[in-house]
């Protein structure tokens, strides 16, 4: 080391360096080595300048705010005690549910219902299948109406208006003061404003109230009804109403704007019986024209169909009735020199076609139906009449089950002489029975100012709406599900009412308040008053007619406990037809300007289901916009005006305007604009206020050929936009990248009629995939589940989505998150176009988890939190879910939801917190929280279920011994759910159909839903 | 610090937490739904149930 030292002595150090300053010992590195920090870092200190606040008080202060922090934002909320019964009620079997027959009353159909109780509280309505009309289904808004009962908005208690404000009152005041008000009208009118009477008991009290008050009037109405077909049917009949139709054996269909698929009017016994006549099974096939003005459920899955401007809808009959009898129909109706050939020329109709149509026509006599839209004039339905009487087509009218009206709808006419009336002060009280002049009304009624006339209004309501908070008196009215009734629409049977929970809060069915009143003391009121009622009435006025066997006690416990009851009414058959009645028809006027059709919205009808979330959310059948309504344009019509998707218009009618967005509709007809109803509500809940453009205000009583139809309307843009959310991406179709992607990926797989008579098999011939996988193959013993979906039955109506919702606890998500795409319904219906935008043809698909057997979404998943049960179900579970959301990433068909917040707090500031809205989930499924994956679970609460009782009872587990919520909803019957090992099931045929194929097989994920292909019935293999 | 210093501001600390959850908390919070009384729920003796398909009576 000296010698080292030595040698560089003159020379630098030859120790380690690591820079020429250090090794030549330079000033600058001298210095550096003395300052051991570098400049300004330990100069300068101020220590008067730094803070005050040492390491301590930091770390204090620091411990003190995580420990308010954690104080202010736990919520520790005492969801109660979990309490066995001291004394358990008789009926309730705690974890088993219990179900009740009752009748359906959200609207004139009274469909039978069974209700599914558990711990004493409904969580589901399904149809009962014991009746002769609905057999086991309700629609969507009936599945839905299980809301109404736990709606937080409902009324509590009754309110008396006090200036501006409606204060709370209780019954005792209510009934004084009304009473005083009923005893001294005077001879001035007490009029009773009531939706359709169903219920011949309500009937009963009517009478009665009206025989004690001979001053009162029932005006029973429904802002959308058929009375026009009615009224066209007596001219033509005689009398009685229009009858159910036996779709079912009908070869040939042709609908003239009827939308008889999709509108409420008879839609369950309708739809199913359609199905029937497009069965892949029993190769029974019907053929659907369609001649509509915009894209309805019914043109969505028609064979062939026409655009057409719904005020040319007369001037097309009379043209097909002029072809018809050149080739010697002998249909005696003046066409005034309409020709078929021509006509089509003028509205671009395809000839082919149009020939087509007139020789199934001919060639179908006694086996097809011709059926016209409710909100056309009466002239098209008398001509429809005569057409099909002509025709020979009456044997297709049901005349087992004859409509039956309780109590007649009144007139536009009659409700305008009322409110006539009550401007000029003849009438004393008001009594609206769950119904809404104000908002459903025509607005040049003048309804509203009207009511201001009148002494006592007095609105009976489950929920505020417009009309209630006009009137002085709000009383709140029992929900369906906690009223007694009964129903008679039809001849042959009456369908029964019973509350299956006592009234939630201090509300009183409709009738024990009216019989209050009529006997004059509140004191009468008791909790039984309508029950004792409805009894006496059976038991004097209808169960002598029955002749029945059983004593009436027992008569009247089976009653309710089927729902239904028999009778041995006979219809009374179709009247003879009155060959005279279309020489009144009127010589058809031109048409200019737009034609505007008001319709029944798909989801909330006429608005009285505004205020159900589930509703609102639920996808357009054919547009799939959600929260919305808007005006359907065809292409044409939009490019002229300058119009794109989502552009304000404003529509003018008569002296009524809207401002309303636009929606570019494929396949509606040019210068036709179609509004549904039922949107733009100013007092309509907490959901439901403020939602969509108000189309009654363009509802006239003067200007229309209908009160939902017009011709000569103005159009014009108005400058701005409005955003509408739709659940599906409008993808520009048949253009560039997506052109024809569903049929490339084989995800929609078609044919026609006489390609499958040809050759049965085609659809497999197509489907030839490698099944070379890496995995080893699974053997599954037992039970496996698996579904298949009939798209020749599927109409695309969505009510399988509204029931899987209410079955598996689906919250609402809200319009902003719709268009963020999180939309949490498990379900969904793809909806496609194929063709030019003017006339596309449409195919409709349910989407739902595949149950792959080689599912991608499991060996993503980080914490094992979705795997696969023996029994061939892709599980999800919910506690281990990190919600990394790569298994939703790796899932071809998108059918994973996952929870972005917790929608039950965020929506509406925790609307769905509410403690009355939590009875409303299924206990038997887990309510899902923020930051958790969910899908379809083909209801396993089901499957356990049924396992459960196939070990009590000592017996295999079937198949057929479960039904999926969508499957027992499905209207047609288009889902089946089994077990795919069982052969001697029904299921079997259809999982093994020759038409069935699997949606993306190609990569080989093996998945479980079987989709049979749709198959239209042309005339010859078109496209 | 001593003892009975401690468990004096520990108390206080806690006495201090528990007040505010009480009170400044939920009144900034504001009136949540899900404070309103729950709903009791009262079967309908009346009522007559029945199995899910099956036999009738009438």
């Amino acid at each position: 080391m000296s010698d080292i030292k030595k040698t560089s002595s003159q020379n630098p150090d030859p120790h380690y360096w690591q820079s020429f300053e250090e090794l030549y010992n330079s000033k600058e590195f001298i210095e550096l080595n003395q300052n051991e920090f570098k400049e300004g870092v330990s100069e300068n200190i101020d220590a008067g300048g730094m803070s005050a606040l040492s390491r301590r008080k930091f770390l204090a202060l620091l411990g003190a705010s995580a420990a308010i922090a954690g104080t202010s934002c736990t919520d520790y909320r005492d969801k109660g005690e979990i309490v066995p019964y001291n004394k358990k009620p008789e009926e309730i079997l705690p974890g088993r549910p219990n179900y009740y027959a009752s009748t359906c009353m959200q609207c004139e159909n009274a469909c039978g219902i069974l209700v599914r109780t558990r711990e004493g509280r409904p969580i589901k309505l399904d149809g009962n299948l014991d009746h002769p009309v609905s057999k086991g289904k309700i629609c969507a808004q009936g599945q839905a109406s299980i809301m109404g009962l736990y709606d937080p908005d409902r009324l509590k208690n009754p309110k008396k208006k006090l200036d501006t404000r409606l204060i709370d009152i209780n019954w005792k005041t209510a009934d004084e003061e009304i009473y005083f008000e009923l005893i001294n009208s005077g001879g001035s009118e007490i009029a009773i404003i009531t939706n359709k009477i169903v219920s011949p008991t309500t009937k009963e009290v009517l009478d009665q109230f009206i025989e004690i008050y001979p001053s009162a009037k029932v005006y029973s109405y429904e802002p959308i009804n058929n009375e026009v077909r009615n009224s066209a049917w007596e001219k033509c009949y005689g009398d009685g109403e229009y009858p159910a139709i036996k779709w079912n054996e009908a070869k040939v269909i042709l609908s003239l704007d009827s939308d008889f698929l999709g509108s409420s009017n008879n839609k369950i016994e309708t739809a199913r019986l359609y199905a029937e006549g497009r069965d892949v099974m029993n190769k029974n096939f019907s053929r659907l024209y369609t001649v509509e003005g915009n894209l309805s459920v019914t043109g969505m899955n028609s064979d062939y169909r026409f655009r057409l401007r719904p005020d040319l809808q007369m001037n097309f009959i009379l043209a097909l009735t002029s072809e018809l009898n050149k080739r010697g129909a002998g249909i005696s109706l003046d066409t005034f020199g309409m020709d078929l050939k021509n006509f089509a020329d003028e509205n671009a109709l395809k000839l082919e076609t149009i020939d087509h149509l007139v020789n199934d026509l001919i060639s179908n006599k006694g086996k097809a139906i011709l059926h016209a839209g409710d909100h056309l004039p009466e002239d098209v339905h008398v001509a429809i009449n005569t057409i099909n009487h002509a025709l020979g087509n009456d044997v297709l009218y049901n005349n087992k089950y004859v409509m039956n009206s309780v109590q007649p709808l009144r007139t536009f006419e009659e409700i305008q002489l009322l409110t006539s009336r009550m401007k000029n002060g003849d009438v004393a009280v008001a009594i609206h029975i769950n119904t809404n002049p104000v908002y459903d009304l025509p607005g040049d009624f003048g309804y509203t100012e009207a009511l201001k006339s009148v002494g006592s209004a007095i609105s009976f309501v489950e929920v505020e709406n417009e009309t209630s908070s006009v009137s002085n008196y709000v009383l709140p009215i029992n929900n369906q599900l906690e009223s007694w009734g009964d129903a008679k629409t039809r001849s042959g049977f009456y369908s029964m009412q019973q509350p299956v929970i006592s009234p939630l809060y201090d509300t009183r069915q409709t009738e024990s308040i009216l019989l209050t009143w009529m006997d004059g003391d509140p004191a009468f009121y008791n909790d039984k008053v309508y029950h004792s009622f409805l009894i006496k009435n059976w038991e004097q006025k209808i169960y002598p007619s029955l002749n029945h066997k059983l004593d009436f006690n027992r008569f009247w416990n089976g009653a309710l406990h089927d729902g239904i009851v028999i009778t041995n009414e006979k219809g009374k058959g179709i009247g003879s037809f009155n060959v005279n009645v279309a020489q009144n028809i009127k010589t058809p006027n031109s048409v200019d300007g737009f034609s505007l059709q008001l319709k029944e919205s798909y989801a909330v009808r006429d608005g009285r289901f505004a205020n159900n979330g589930w509703l609102q959310e639920l996808p357009h059948p054919v547009s799939k916009i959600v929260w919305d309504n808007y005006a359907a344009i065809s292409p044409t019509s939009a490019n002229e005006l300058g119009l794109n998707s989502n552009d304000l218009i404003e529509v003018t009618n008569g002296n009524s305007s809207l401002k309303i967005p636009v929606m570019i509709q494929p396949g509606a007809a040019d210068d036709t604009i179609t509004i549904e109803l039922g949107y733009g509500r100013t007092n309509g809940g907490t959901v439901g206020t403020g939602i969509g453009f108000n189309s009654f205000s363009l509802f006239t009583s003067k200007s229309g050929l209908t009160p939902f139809l017009y011709s000569g309307v103005n159009v014009k843009k108005n400058g701005g936009t409005y955003k509408l959310v739709t659940s599906q991406t409008i993808y520009a179709f048949n253009e560039g990248i997506t052109k024809d992607l569903p049929e490339k990926r084989k995800i929609i797989q078609e044919g026609t009629v006489n390609q499958y008579s040809k050759d049965p098999s085609f659809i497999k011939h197509e489907n030839h995939y490698s099944d070379l996988t890496v995995y080893p193959p699974i053997e599954y013993k037992g039970v496996k589940w698996g579904m298949a979906i009939d798209m020749n039955k599927c109409l695309g109506c969505g009510e399988c989505v509204v029931a899987c919702n209410v079955e598996n606890n689906i919250p609402v998500v809200g319009k902003e998150q719709v268009d963020e795409g999180r939309d949490m319904h498990w379900l969904r219906v793809d909806r496609y176009y194929t063709g030019a935008p003017e006339e596309p043809k449409v195919s409709n698909q349910v989407l739902i988890c595949q149950h792959c057997d080689n599912a991608p979404c499991e060996n993503v998943c980080p914490v094992v939190a979705t795997t696969h049960s023996p029994d061939g179900l892709n599980q999800m579970v919910y506690n281990r879910c990190v919600g990394t959301r790569y298994c939703s990433n790796n899932c071809p068909y998108k059918v994973r939801r996952f929870n972005y917040f917790n929608y039950r707090d965020y929506f509406k500031d925790g609307y769905q917190e509410s403690p009355v809205f939590a009875l409303l989930q299924n206990p038997e499924v887990t309510v899902r929280s923020r930051g958790v994956m969910e899908k379809c679970t083909f209801c396993v609460q089901r499957i356990s279920d049924a396992r459960a009782e196939a070990t009590k009872e000592n017996r295999e587990l079937k198949g057929s011994d479960v039904k999926t919520a969508c499957q027992e909803a499905c209207g047609t019957n288009a889902i089946q759910f089994g077990d795919i090992n069982n052969e001697k099931e029904e299921f079997h045929k259809y999982r093994n159909h020759e038409l069935g194929y699997y949606v993306l097989e190609e990569i080989n994920i093996k998945p479980n839903v079987t989709y049979i292909a749709r198959l239209r019935n042309t005339h010859s293999e078109e496209s | 610090m001593n003892r009975k210093n401690f468990f004096t501001k520990f108390s206080l600390a806690v006495l201090g937490l528990t007040l505010i959850k009480i009170r400044p908390v939920k009144f900034s919070r504001g009136k949540s739904v899900t404070d309103s009384s729950p709903v009791k729920i009262k079967v309908n003796k009346l009522a007559v149930k029945r199995e899910k398909a099956g036999v009738k009576n009438v």
